[in-house]
Protein backbone atom coordinates (compact mmCIF):
# COMPACT_ATOMS: atom_id res chain seq x y z
CA UNK A 1 0.00 0.00 0.00
CA UNK A 2 2.85 2.72 1.21
CA UNK A 3 4.75 1.63 -2.47
CA UNK A 4 1.54 2.15 -4.26
CA UNK A 5 0.63 5.77 -2.85
CA UNK A 6 4.70 6.61 -2.99
CA UNK A 7 4.18 5.42 -6.60
CA UNK A 8 1.10 7.80 -7.65
CA UNK A 9 2.85 10.56 -5.87
CA UNK A 10 6.13 9.71 -7.48
CA UNK A 11 7.32 12.69 -9.80
CA UNK A 12 5.38 16.45 -9.93
CA UNK A 13 6.14 15.49 -13.89
CA UNK A 14 3.72 12.73 -13.76
CA UNK A 15 1.07 15.16 -12.63
CA UNK A 16 1.58 17.66 -15.33
CA UNK A 17 1.51 14.82 -17.92
CA UNK A 18 -2.04 13.85 -16.34
CA UNK A 19 -3.55 17.64 -16.92
CA UNK A 20 -2.16 17.92 -20.40
CA UNK A 21 -3.95 14.36 -21.19
CA UNK A 22 -6.82 15.55 -19.35
CA UNK A 23 -7.19 18.98 -22.03
CA UNK A 24 -5.99 16.77 -24.57
CA UNK A 25 -8.99 14.65 -23.94
CA UNK A 26 -10.92 17.20 -23.35
CA UNK A 27 -9.84 18.80 -26.45
CA UNK A 28 -10.60 15.54 -28.73
CA UNK A 29 -13.53 15.24 -27.03
CA UNK A 30 -14.87 18.86 -27.67
CA UNK A 31 -13.14 18.56 -31.58
CA UNK A 32 -15.54 15.57 -31.92
CA UNK A 33 -18.62 17.43 -30.53
CA UNK A 34 -18.11 20.38 -32.67
CA UNK A 35 -18.23 18.55 -35.89
CA UNK A 36 -21.20 15.91 -34.57
CA UNK A 37 -23.16 19.82 -34.40
CA UNK A 38 -21.93 21.20 -37.62
CA UNK A 39 -23.92 18.46 -39.42
CA UNK A 40 -27.73 19.56 -38.99
CA UNK A 41 -27.02 22.74 -39.94
CA UNK A 42 -24.64 22.12 -42.86
CA UNK A 43 -27.76 19.46 -44.08
CA UNK A 44 -30.42 22.59 -43.68
CA UNK A 45 -28.36 24.54 -46.02
CA UNK A 46 -27.93 22.05 -48.18
CA UNK A 47 -31.70 21.43 -47.89
CA UNK A 48 -32.31 25.15 -48.87
CA UNK A 49 -29.65 25.10 -51.99
CA UNK A 50 -31.65 21.96 -53.33
CA UNK A 51 -35.05 24.08 -53.39
CA UNK A 52 -33.46 27.08 -54.20
CA UNK A 53 -30.89 25.95 -57.13
CA UNK A 54 -31.94 22.40 -58.20
CA UNK A 55 -35.83 21.30 -57.96
CA UNK A 56 -37.46 24.78 -57.51
CA UNK A 57 -39.42 24.89 -53.96
CA UNK A 58 -41.36 27.53 -56.07
CA UNK A 59 -41.97 24.93 -59.15
CA UNK A 60 -43.30 21.65 -56.71
CA UNK A 61 -45.80 24.27 -55.41
CA UNK A 62 -47.03 25.77 -58.50
CA UNK A 63 -47.21 21.89 -60.18
CA UNK A 64 -49.10 20.53 -57.10
CA UNK A 65 -51.97 24.03 -57.04
CA UNK A 66 -51.90 24.42 -60.47
CA UNK A 67 -53.02 20.91 -61.24
CA UNK A 68 -55.67 21.37 -59.11
CA UNK A 69 -57.13 24.34 -61.38
CA UNK A 70 -57.25 21.94 -64.02
CA UNK A 71 -58.31 18.55 -62.78
CA UNK A 72 -60.47 19.56 -59.60
CA UNK A 73 -63.82 21.41 -61.54
CA UNK A 74 -64.35 25.03 -59.82
CA UNK A 75 -61.24 25.12 -57.44
CA UNK A 76 -59.62 28.01 -56.56
CA UNK A 77 -56.52 28.76 -54.49
CA UNK A 78 -55.72 31.74 -51.87
CA UNK A 79 -52.07 32.97 -51.24
CA UNK A 80 -52.26 33.34 -47.89
CA UNK A 81 -53.45 30.12 -46.93
CA UNK A 82 -50.30 28.18 -47.90
CA UNK A 83 -47.94 27.03 -45.56
CA UNK A 84 -44.19 26.32 -46.51
CA UNK A 85 -41.87 24.27 -43.71
CA UNK A 86 -38.86 22.85 -44.69
CA UNK A 87 -36.83 20.55 -42.42
CA UNK A 88 -33.99 17.98 -43.40
CA UNK A 89 -33.98 17.40 -46.64
CA UNK A 90 -37.69 17.62 -46.97
CA UNK A 91 -40.29 20.30 -47.77
CA UNK A 92 -44.29 20.46 -45.88
CA UNK A 93 -46.78 22.20 -47.93
CA UNK A 94 -50.36 22.54 -46.93
CA UNK A 95 -53.10 24.72 -48.03
CA UNK A 96 -56.79 24.75 -48.67
CA UNK A 97 -58.98 24.40 -51.86
CA UNK A 98 -61.88 26.55 -52.20
CA UNK A 99 -64.74 25.78 -54.13
CA UNK A 100 -67.37 28.80 -55.09
CA UNK A 101 -71.29 27.43 -54.91
CA UNK A 102 -73.55 30.52 -55.33
CA UNK A 103 -71.84 33.98 -55.03
CA UNK A 104 -69.15 32.78 -52.13
CA UNK A 105 -66.39 30.89 -51.73
CA UNK A 106 -66.20 27.88 -49.53
CA UNK A 107 -63.35 25.94 -48.06
CA UNK A 108 -63.65 22.33 -48.84
CA UNK A 109 -60.82 20.33 -48.65
CA UNK A 110 -56.92 20.61 -46.89
CA UNK A 111 -54.24 19.46 -48.57
CA UNK A 112 -50.69 18.66 -46.68
CA UNK A 113 -47.91 17.27 -48.89
CA UNK A 114 -44.82 16.14 -47.72
CA UNK A 115 -41.95 16.11 -49.96
CA UNK A 116 -38.78 14.19 -49.57
CA UNK A 117 -35.99 16.50 -51.76
CA UNK A 118 -38.66 16.21 -55.24
CA UNK A 119 -40.20 12.87 -54.12
CA UNK A 120 -43.87 13.08 -52.87
CA UNK A 121 -44.02 10.77 -50.18
CA UNK A 122 -46.93 11.47 -48.36
CA UNK A 123 -50.13 13.10 -49.25
CA UNK A 124 -53.29 13.45 -46.64
CA UNK A 125 -56.08 15.29 -47.93
CA UNK A 126 -59.15 16.39 -45.65
CA UNK A 127 -62.65 17.15 -47.14
CA UNK A 128 -65.55 19.12 -45.53
CA UNK A 129 -67.42 18.14 -49.32
CA UNK A 130 -71.32 16.64 -48.82
CA UNK A 131 -70.58 15.17 -52.19
CA UNK A 132 -67.37 13.78 -52.87
CA UNK A 133 -66.04 12.56 -56.49
CA UNK A 134 -65.23 8.90 -56.81
CA UNK A 135 -62.37 8.36 -55.33
CA UNK A 136 -61.05 5.53 -57.94
CA UNK A 137 -62.68 7.20 -61.31
CA UNK A 138 -63.55 3.96 -63.69
CA UNK A 139 -64.98 4.74 -67.43
CA UNK A 140 -68.27 4.92 -66.05
CA UNK A 141 -68.17 6.42 -62.91
CA UNK A 142 -67.60 10.07 -63.41
CA UNK A 143 -69.58 12.90 -63.26
CA UNK A 144 -68.81 14.91 -66.50
CA UNK A 145 -69.78 12.52 -69.65
CA UNK A 146 -68.74 12.89 -73.09
CA UNK A 147 -71.62 13.03 -75.70
CA UNK A 148 -70.42 9.69 -76.69
CA UNK A 149 -69.97 7.89 -73.88
CA UNK A 150 -73.41 5.87 -72.75
CA UNK A 151 -75.21 5.79 -69.96
CA UNK A 152 -73.25 7.24 -66.71
CA UNK A 153 -73.19 4.96 -63.09
CA UNK A 154 -75.25 8.09 -61.80
CA UNK A 155 -78.68 8.59 -62.57
CA UNK A 156 -79.65 11.78 -63.98
CA UNK A 157 -83.15 11.90 -63.40
CA UNK A 158 -82.94 10.86 -59.85
CA UNK A 159 -80.49 14.24 -59.66
CA UNK A 160 -83.22 16.49 -61.50
CA UNK A 161 -85.78 15.38 -59.16
CA UNK A 162 -83.40 16.06 -55.89
CA UNK A 163 -82.79 19.37 -57.60
CA UNK A 164 -86.57 20.09 -57.64
CA UNK A 165 -86.74 18.95 -54.02
CA UNK A 166 -84.53 21.54 -52.48
CA UNK A 167 -86.05 24.85 -51.10
CA UNK A 168 -86.11 28.15 -53.41
CA UNK A 169 -83.45 29.62 -50.96
CA UNK A 170 -80.70 27.48 -52.31
CA UNK A 171 -77.82 27.79 -54.51
CA UNK A 172 -76.34 24.50 -55.76
CA UNK A 173 -73.41 23.15 -57.96
CA UNK A 174 -74.49 21.31 -60.90
CA UNK A 175 -72.31 18.95 -63.03
CA UNK A 176 -74.02 19.55 -66.54
CA UNK A 177 -72.63 17.24 -69.45
CA UNK A 178 -73.42 18.23 -72.73
CA UNK A 179 -75.13 16.17 -76.14
CA UNK A 180 -72.44 17.69 -78.44
CA UNK A 181 -69.38 19.61 -78.52
CA UNK A 182 -69.60 23.17 -77.85
CA UNK A 183 -67.18 26.03 -77.67
CA UNK A 184 -67.18 27.78 -73.90
CA UNK A 185 -68.94 31.23 -74.97
CA UNK A 186 -71.91 29.23 -76.77
CA UNK A 187 -72.14 27.38 -73.01
CA UNK A 188 -72.18 30.76 -71.40
CA UNK A 189 -74.93 32.36 -73.76
CA UNK A 190 -76.77 29.19 -73.54
CA UNK A 191 -76.78 29.16 -69.56
CA UNK A 192 -77.74 32.48 -69.03
CA UNK A 193 -78.93 32.83 -64.67
CA UNK A 194 -76.01 30.55 -63.60
CA UNK A 195 -72.51 31.18 -63.60
CA UNK A 196 -70.43 28.92 -65.45
CA UNK A 197 -67.21 28.18 -63.44
CA UNK A 198 -65.51 25.49 -65.05
CA UNK A 199 -65.63 23.99 -68.55
CA UNK A 200 -64.33 19.99 -69.29
CA UNK A 201 -62.41 20.17 -72.57
CA UNK A 202 -62.40 17.12 -74.85
CA UNK A 203 -58.64 16.23 -75.53
CA UNK A 204 -59.53 13.20 -77.66
CA UNK A 205 -59.99 10.79 -74.69
CA UNK A 206 -62.96 11.46 -72.73
CA UNK A 207 -65.35 9.02 -75.43
CA UNK A 208 -64.80 5.89 -73.29
CA UNK A 209 -62.33 7.81 -70.62
CA UNK A 210 -59.47 5.70 -71.51
CA UNK A 211 -55.98 6.70 -73.12
CA UNK A 212 -55.09 5.14 -76.18
CA UNK A 213 -52.69 3.18 -74.21
CA UNK A 214 -55.71 2.29 -72.65
CA UNK A 215 -55.31 3.60 -69.06
CA UNK A 216 -58.59 5.75 -67.40
CA UNK A 217 -58.73 9.08 -67.51
CA UNK A 218 -60.46 12.17 -65.87
CA UNK A 219 -62.00 15.23 -67.21
CA UNK A 220 -59.34 18.61 -67.55
CA UNK A 221 -60.64 21.81 -67.93
CA UNK A 222 -60.14 25.23 -66.83
CA UNK A 223 -62.08 27.89 -64.87
CA UNK A 224 -63.97 30.16 -67.09
CA UNK A 225 -64.32 33.06 -64.86
CA UNK A 226 -62.23 35.89 -64.70
CA UNK A 227 -59.93 35.30 -61.41
CA UNK A 228 -58.49 38.08 -60.00
CA UNK A 229 -56.83 36.05 -57.04
CA UNK A 230 -53.20 37.25 -56.94
CA UNK A 231 -52.63 33.12 -56.55
CA UNK A 232 -54.50 31.93 -59.50
CA UNK A 233 -52.82 31.02 -62.72
CA UNK A 234 -55.45 32.54 -64.89
CA UNK A 235 -55.28 35.96 -63.09
CA UNK A 236 -54.63 38.77 -65.56
CA UNK A 237 -55.22 35.98 -68.80
CA UNK A 238 -56.21 37.31 -71.74
CA UNK A 239 -57.52 33.70 -72.95
CA UNK A 240 -58.37 31.31 -70.13
CA UNK A 241 -57.74 28.31 -72.89
CA UNK A 242 -54.41 29.21 -73.66
CA UNK A 243 -53.17 30.11 -70.75
CA UNK A 244 -55.01 26.21 -69.76
CA UNK A 245 -52.86 24.95 -72.26
CA UNK A 246 -49.78 26.83 -71.39
CA UNK A 247 -50.11 25.42 -67.89
CA UNK A 248 -50.88 21.92 -68.98
CA UNK A 249 -47.38 22.18 -71.01
CA UNK A 250 -45.88 23.92 -68.20
CA UNK A 251 -46.74 20.54 -65.92
CA UNK A 252 -46.02 18.21 -68.56
CA UNK A 253 -42.25 17.34 -66.64
CA UNK A 254 -43.68 17.33 -63.33
CA UNK A 255 -46.50 14.56 -64.48
CA UNK A 256 -45.52 12.02 -61.99
CA UNK A 257 -46.19 14.47 -59.12
CA UNK A 258 -49.23 16.26 -60.96
CA UNK A 259 -51.34 13.09 -61.03
CA UNK A 260 -49.90 12.13 -57.06
CA UNK A 261 -51.71 15.14 -56.26
CA UNK A 262 -55.13 15.57 -57.71
CA UNK A 263 -57.30 13.17 -57.15
CA UNK A 264 -56.82 11.99 -61.16
CA UNK A 265 -54.86 8.28 -61.67
CA UNK A 266 -52.95 9.11 -64.59
CA UNK A 267 -53.04 12.46 -66.37
CA UNK A 268 -51.24 11.43 -69.81
CA UNK A 269 -50.80 14.61 -70.76
CA UNK A 270 -48.20 14.57 -73.72
CA UNK A 271 -51.12 12.74 -76.34
CA UNK A 272 -53.87 15.22 -74.82
CA UNK A 273 -52.27 18.33 -75.38
CA UNK A 274 -50.99 17.12 -78.58
CA UNK A 275 -54.93 16.66 -79.37
CA UNK A 276 -56.17 20.18 -78.47
CA UNK A 277 -53.27 21.67 -80.16
CA UNK A 278 -54.41 19.60 -83.09
CA UNK A 279 -58.34 20.28 -82.69
CA UNK A 280 -59.06 23.34 -80.77
CA UNK A 281 -60.71 23.56 -77.50
CA UNK A 282 -64.33 22.53 -77.45
CA UNK A 283 -66.46 21.30 -73.90
CA UNK A 284 -68.26 17.90 -73.60
CA UNK A 285 -69.15 19.14 -70.06
CA UNK A 286 -68.82 22.33 -67.30
CA UNK A 287 -69.53 22.99 -63.81
CA UNK A 288 -71.61 25.26 -62.94
CA UNK A 289 -73.69 27.45 -60.10
CA UNK A 290 -76.59 29.26 -59.33
CA UNK A 291 -80.00 29.21 -57.68
CA UNK A 292 -81.73 26.45 -57.42
CA UNK A 293 -84.40 27.36 -59.75
CA UNK A 294 -82.28 28.77 -62.87
CA UNK A 295 -80.17 25.56 -62.66
CA UNK A 296 -83.74 23.61 -62.40
CA UNK A 297 -84.73 25.70 -65.48
CA UNK A 298 -82.01 24.39 -67.65
CA UNK A 299 -83.49 20.30 -67.05
CA UNK A 300 -85.28 21.05 -70.85
CA UNK A 301 -82.08 23.25 -72.54
CA UNK A 302 -81.04 21.01 -75.65
CA UNK A 303 -77.64 21.16 -74.71
CA UNK A 304 -77.44 19.43 -71.42
CA UNK A 305 -77.83 15.35 -71.99
CA UNK A 306 -76.84 14.69 -67.88
CA UNK A 307 -76.65 16.92 -64.50
CA UNK A 308 -75.10 15.47 -61.13
CA UNK A 309 -76.08 17.35 -58.44
CA UNK A 310 -72.89 19.09 -56.71
CA UNK A 311 -73.06 21.29 -53.28
CA UNK A 312 -75.88 22.86 -52.27
CA UNK A 313 -75.59 26.30 -50.05
CA UNK A 314 -77.96 28.45 -48.50
CA UNK A 315 -78.98 31.41 -50.49
CA UNK A 316 -76.08 33.74 -51.16
CA UNK A 317 -76.88 34.83 -54.28
CA UNK A 318 -76.66 38.92 -55.72
CA UNK A 319 -76.28 39.11 -59.28
CA UNK B 1 6.22 35.18 -13.06
CA UNK B 2 2.33 34.88 -11.06
CA UNK B 3 1.18 37.95 -13.39
CA UNK B 4 2.20 35.93 -16.68
CA UNK B 5 0.25 33.05 -15.22
CA UNK B 6 -2.59 35.11 -14.56
CA UNK B 7 -2.34 36.49 -18.07
CA UNK B 8 -2.19 33.03 -19.35
CA UNK B 9 -4.92 31.58 -17.56
CA UNK B 10 -7.10 34.70 -18.75
CA UNK B 11 -6.24 34.50 -22.04
CA UNK B 12 -7.38 30.42 -21.91
CA UNK B 13 -10.24 31.12 -19.93
CA UNK B 14 -11.37 33.48 -22.83
CA UNK B 15 -10.57 30.56 -25.65
CA UNK B 16 -12.32 28.15 -23.65
CA UNK B 17 -15.07 30.47 -23.08
CA UNK B 18 -15.57 31.31 -26.75
CA UNK B 19 -14.94 27.71 -27.81
CA UNK B 20 -17.86 26.09 -24.98
CA UNK B 21 -20.29 28.80 -26.06
CA UNK B 22 -20.12 28.50 -29.77
CA UNK B 23 -20.95 24.78 -29.19
CA UNK B 24 -23.82 25.75 -26.67
CA UNK B 25 -25.05 28.25 -29.60
CA UNK B 26 -24.27 25.50 -32.18
CA UNK B 27 -26.21 22.59 -29.98
CA UNK B 28 -29.40 24.64 -29.30
CA UNK B 29 -29.40 25.48 -33.22
CA UNK B 30 -28.87 21.77 -33.62
CA UNK B 31 -32.04 21.30 -31.12
CA UNK B 32 -34.21 24.15 -32.89
CA UNK B 33 -34.04 22.56 -36.28
CA UNK B 34 -34.69 19.34 -35.14
CA UNK B 35 -37.89 19.93 -32.99
CA UNK B 36 -39.05 22.35 -35.84
CA UNK B 37 -39.47 24.86 -33.60
CA UNK B 38 -37.97 28.30 -33.55
CA UNK B 39 -35.97 28.82 -29.64
CA UNK B 40 -34.79 32.25 -29.13
CA UNK B 41 -31.41 31.29 -29.79
CA UNK B 42 -32.94 31.70 -34.00
CA UNK B 43 -33.44 35.49 -32.97
CA UNK B 44 -30.30 36.16 -31.09
CA UNK B 45 -28.23 34.86 -33.32
CA UNK B 46 -26.08 37.76 -33.85
CA UNK B 47 -25.50 37.97 -29.91
CA UNK B 48 -24.04 35.05 -29.58
CA UNK B 49 -22.03 34.89 -32.59
CA UNK B 50 -20.61 38.74 -31.47
CA UNK B 51 -19.77 37.10 -27.85
CA UNK B 52 -18.28 34.09 -29.23
CA UNK B 53 -16.32 36.00 -32.09
CA UNK B 54 -15.42 38.87 -29.37
CA UNK B 55 -13.84 36.19 -26.98
CA UNK B 56 -11.97 34.02 -29.76
CA UNK B 57 -10.41 37.25 -30.62
CA UNK B 58 -9.06 37.95 -26.92
CA UNK B 59 -7.55 34.53 -27.26
CA UNK B 60 -5.88 34.67 -30.31
CA UNK B 61 -3.46 37.52 -28.61
CA UNK B 62 -1.69 34.76 -25.92
CA UNK B 63 0.38 31.47 -28.10
CA UNK B 64 -1.22 29.33 -26.05
CA UNK B 65 -4.40 30.28 -26.25
CA UNK B 66 -4.41 30.88 -30.21
CA UNK B 67 -5.23 27.75 -30.75
CA UNK B 68 -8.65 27.94 -28.42
CA UNK B 69 -9.14 31.29 -30.33
CA UNK B 70 -9.27 29.97 -33.91
CA UNK B 71 -11.97 27.42 -32.59
CA UNK B 72 -13.81 29.80 -31.59
CA UNK B 73 -13.75 32.23 -34.44
CA UNK B 74 -14.07 29.38 -36.90
CA UNK B 75 -17.52 28.40 -34.88
CA UNK B 76 -18.97 32.36 -34.84
CA UNK B 77 -17.51 32.20 -38.52
CA UNK B 78 -19.57 28.97 -39.30
CA UNK B 79 -22.77 30.28 -37.65
CA UNK B 80 -22.87 33.76 -39.68
CA UNK B 81 -22.16 32.01 -42.83
CA UNK B 82 -24.96 29.57 -42.24
CA UNK B 83 -27.09 32.90 -41.28
CA UNK B 84 -26.44 34.75 -44.50
CA UNK B 85 -26.88 31.47 -46.25
CA UNK B 86 -30.45 30.98 -44.78
CA UNK B 87 -31.52 34.24 -45.09
CA UNK B 88 -30.89 34.22 -48.90
CA UNK B 89 -31.70 30.94 -49.72
CA UNK B 90 -34.65 31.15 -47.85
CA UNK B 91 -35.57 34.49 -49.68
CA UNK B 92 -35.50 32.32 -52.98
CA UNK B 93 -37.41 29.24 -52.15
CA UNK B 94 -40.33 31.40 -49.98
CA UNK B 95 -42.22 33.02 -52.54
CA UNK B 96 -44.11 35.04 -49.98
CA UNK B 97 -43.67 38.08 -47.91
Amino acid sequence: MESYKERIGRTPKNTATGKTMSAARWKLILTILTVALLIVPTGYMLTFAYYAFGTKSTTLMDTASNVLYLTEPNTALKELEFDMDFSLFSMDLSFDQYKQIGNEHYPVRHYDLHFVLDDLVDKEMTSNLDRTPPKYPTETNQWLVHPAQGVPEFNSAQEWQVLAGLPDETVVEAYVSFNDLYKVIDIRKELRGTDVLWAAIYTGTEDEMLSTDGYVVSPIGYPVQPDQTYWSPFRDSMSHEETFLQLLKEIEPYEELAAEVSSHKNLKLKERIAFIEENGFAAYGAVITGPKQEVEALKDSELIRHMKLGEVKLWNWTK
Amino acid sequence: MELDKVKLKSFQAFGWFSVITGIVALALLNISMLSGYDLAIISQLSLWISVILISGLIALFNRQSRSLGFWGLGIAGYLGFFVAVIFILGWIIVPFP
